[in-house]
């Protein structure tokens, strides 16, 4: 079924291979915005779990922007951790998620 | 009376022999036949029953010993076997069900390409994914490069990390000071009349001093309260911790006294106290000490009288006389008042060769003087090498005077010969000086002082400087300041202000560059983590308010960093440190750097 698109997949790849070749990262995600994953570069069920959460932060991030403005929107979030930093680029269908271990300085 | 020698047969022909009673044998050789017949065989007189009647016969007896049989099985009965086997590892079975779904694609261009794996698997979106991916990508490779390059987290991390930052109080250490000299009889009485005996001149713990391996601890007795003429003794006393050393897990204060009872016979274990293992006395009260750098036996102290004594505590007897290496005499060169700062430095000539007296001594006087001596075993230094004199103007009056010492501090991984150092007035001031073996040639003490930096309110009691940054030290006053200085500017970089009490004493970490512990007047020690906080001291260790008393001295072990030494009245305490405090974390030296080079408010 791919098949008959290989330039889009070609190019989604190229995306992924892209932010893979990254300092630390450690996982890309693509969920849709029913909380389902679509792509993914982790085991299944880290993913299952990462999209379900995130989404339902994003989505309650997003609502404190519009109720505060209902014009603004968001753009990007970030999640420091001590582990980890979840970086979240959401769109009007799919979200991006990309898991980073920070540099050691 | 036929006794047959055969078994009886009949018609065969056979030898046999019959015993008559007069005991001759016959034998006889013939068909065996009835008797009754009367056929008798020949008689044959016994040639050898006379013969043997004559032959003296004894009877022994010979038993040959038992042979001993013993029976023995041997055979190895435990076996062992043992196998290993890794598992599959788990990437290769995702890279197959990868492969499987590349080829279900059918895609030769994305199989190669394969790094995501696809999970809804019912209907391809690829083509929306693709623009999404386009529109969003810029934004998150435009956001790891921001995060690769900042440092927004780097250091600050350890605020997040809840580390423990416990100090534990490990040791109470009890001096055994000489008896009064008057009172000598009065201290056989038990309770608080022989501890009152143990210390009848009311001395102090003036300094402690880790040895070099960290496992001995020396402590100066004296009087900081005294002035004029004084005839109090002093001592030196010095606790062995190494065979007490021992890291348990349990935390409780009776685990530890009953493990150390057991390990050797401690008169109070209750108490968690010490009695000294060395214990030397002087006739006058001693003000400073410092251990020798590389030797962990050698002790410098500095005594009221201005002299500088050197002593050997690995020699057994307790008698100074014994232990005594080297000390100063009296001259008009040397201080005329109490030494306050005894320091180690290398000769600058001796570089390349690692012996014990290539360490020449530097000790600092309450008259201002800065005198660097050469010492020898077994001798009595005459005069120091070359010296100094702390003279400036002040800064007030701009008159020129002299200032009495009160601290010293070398700037450690010095490779010349003229060392900078920083010394602590009693007038209050803060001096960065140089120690200069040429300037210093002539008959009178130069001034060493290269800068004069912001001095404290009253007296400065205590200069330390970084063991981790050249030009970074602290200083804390009886104005119950502590200012971090780099030497390059005048201006302090930090100022801190723990308590109202006033500071006596300060120590840096060995480890840690950013953590210094302070003590004050009132028996309270502060540590700083400037790492955590800039303003706040990370732990405050209360010491028992019995004895209460200034911290004349708080020292950091340069080896075993959990330790650290406090004194309060005549007693030394050692604490163990948490791991916060004793390990450094990354991206620590860089914060040191930066406070350094951090510009005065």
């Amino acid at each position: 079924m791919v098949g008959t698109f290989p330039a889009a997949t070609a190019a989604v790849e190229d995306t992924f291979k892209r932010i893979n070749s990254h300092k630390g990262v450690e996982g890309i995600i693509v969920i849709s915005n029913d909380g389902i994953p679509i792509r993914t570069t982790l085991e299944p069920e880290i993913t299952v779990q990462y999209a379900a959460l995130v989404t339902r932060f994003t989505e309650k991030s997003k609502s404190v922007l519009t109720q505060l403005n209902g014009e603004d929107d968001l753009k990007f979030l970030r999640i420091r951790s001590k582990k980890h930093e979840i970086m979240i680029a959401p769109d009007k269908d799919y979200t991006l998620l990309v898991i980073q271990k920070p540099a050691v300085s | 009376m036929a006794s047959a020698g055969a078994s009886p047969g009949q018609g065969q022909e056979r030898f046999w022999s019959e015993t008559r009673l007069d005991g001759d044998l016959h034998l006889y050789r013939g068909t065996l036949r009835d008797s009754k017949e009367g056929t008798t065989g020949v008689d044959i007189a016994s040639s050898w029953r006379a013969k043997e009647a004559g032959i003296p016969r004894q009877d022994s007896a010979l038993q040959t010993e038992e042979v001993a049989v013993a029976d023995g099985g041997s055979q190895a009965t435990e076996r062992s076997e043992a196998g290993t086997m890794t598992e599959a590892p788990e990437a290769a079975a995702s890279t197959a069900t990868t492969l499987e779904r590349a080829e279900v694609d059918a895609d030769p261009g994305a199989l190669a390409r394969k790094i995501s794996t696809r999970l809804d698997l019912e209907g391809s979106r690829d083509e929306d994914l693709a623009p999404f991916l386009e529109r969003v990508s810029p934004l998150m490779l435009e956001e790891l490069d921001r995060n690769a390059s900042s440092t927004a987290f780097s250091f600050r991390r350890t605020l997040v990390d809840d580390r423990n930052t416990a100090v534990d109080l490990v040791h109470v250490l009890e001096p055994k000071l000489p008896a009064s000299r008057s009172l000598a009889s009065a201290n056989a009485n038990a309770g608080v009349e022989a501890a009152a005996a143990s210390n009848p001149h009311g001395l102090r713990v003036t300094q402690v001093s880790w040895n070099a391996t960290g496992y001995a601890l020396a402590a100066t007795y004296g009087r900081f309260d005294v002035s004029g003429w004084s005839d109090l003794p002093g001592a030196l006393v010095v606790w062995n911790l190494g065979s007490r050393r021992r890291k348990g897990p349990e935390a409780d204060e009776a685990g530890k006294a009953g493990k150390r009872r057991g390990a050797e016979s401690v008169k109070l274990p209750e108490t968690n106290s010490h009695e000294p293992d060395v214990v030397i006395e002087t006739d006058v009260c001693l003000q400073c000490c410092s251990c020798h750098p590389t030797h962990p036996a050698l002790v410098a102290a500095g005594a009221y009288s201005g002299e500088v004594y050197v002593w050997n505590v690995s020699s057994s007897d307790d008698f100074a006389s014994d232990s005594e290496v080297a000390r100063t005499r009296i001259t008009p060169k040397s201080h005329h008042d109490p030494v306050v700062s005894v320091a180690w430095r290398r000769a600058p000539q001796s570089f390349g060769s690692n012996k014990d007296e290539d360490y020449q001594l530097v000790s600092l006087g309450m008259d201002g003087k800065v005198l660097v001596w050469a010492w020898r075993k077994g001798g009595t230094i005459e005069a120091p090498l070359f010296g100094h004199e702390l003279v400036h103007a002040n800064p007030r009056t701009h008159k020129i005077i002299t200032w009495g010492g009160t601290s010293l501090s070398f700037w450690r991984q010095q490779k010349q010969g003229n060392l900078a150092f920083v010394a602590g007035a009693e007038g209050g001031g803060v001096f960065r000086c140089l120690l200069d073996d040429e300037s210093a040639a002539g008959s009178s003490y130069r001034s060493p002082i290269k800068a004069s930096l912001a001095p404290h309110a009253g007296m400065t009691t205590a200069v330390a400087s970084s063991p981790f940054h050249r030009g970074l030290f602290a200083t804390c006053g009886s104005d119950s300041v502590s200012k971090i200085f780099n030497s390059q500017s005048n201006k302090p970089i930090l100022e801190l202000e723990p308590a109202c009490a006033g500071l006596f004493s300060l120590s840096w970490s060995p480890c840690r560059p950013l953590v210094f512990a302070a003590g004050t007047g009132d028996g309270r020690v502060f540590l700083y983590d400037l790492a955590a906080s800039r303003s706040m001291p990370v732990r405050q260790i209360e010491q028992d308010n019995q004895g209460s008393g200034a911290v004349y001295s708080v020292e950091l072990n340069p080896k075993l960093a959990p330790y650290v030494a406090t004194t309060q009245g005549d007693r030394v305490r050692v604490w163990e440190m948490g791991p916060q405090l004793t390990e450094e974390v990354v991206g620590e030296r860089d914060g040191l750097r930066k406070l350094a080079s951090s510009l005065a408010e």
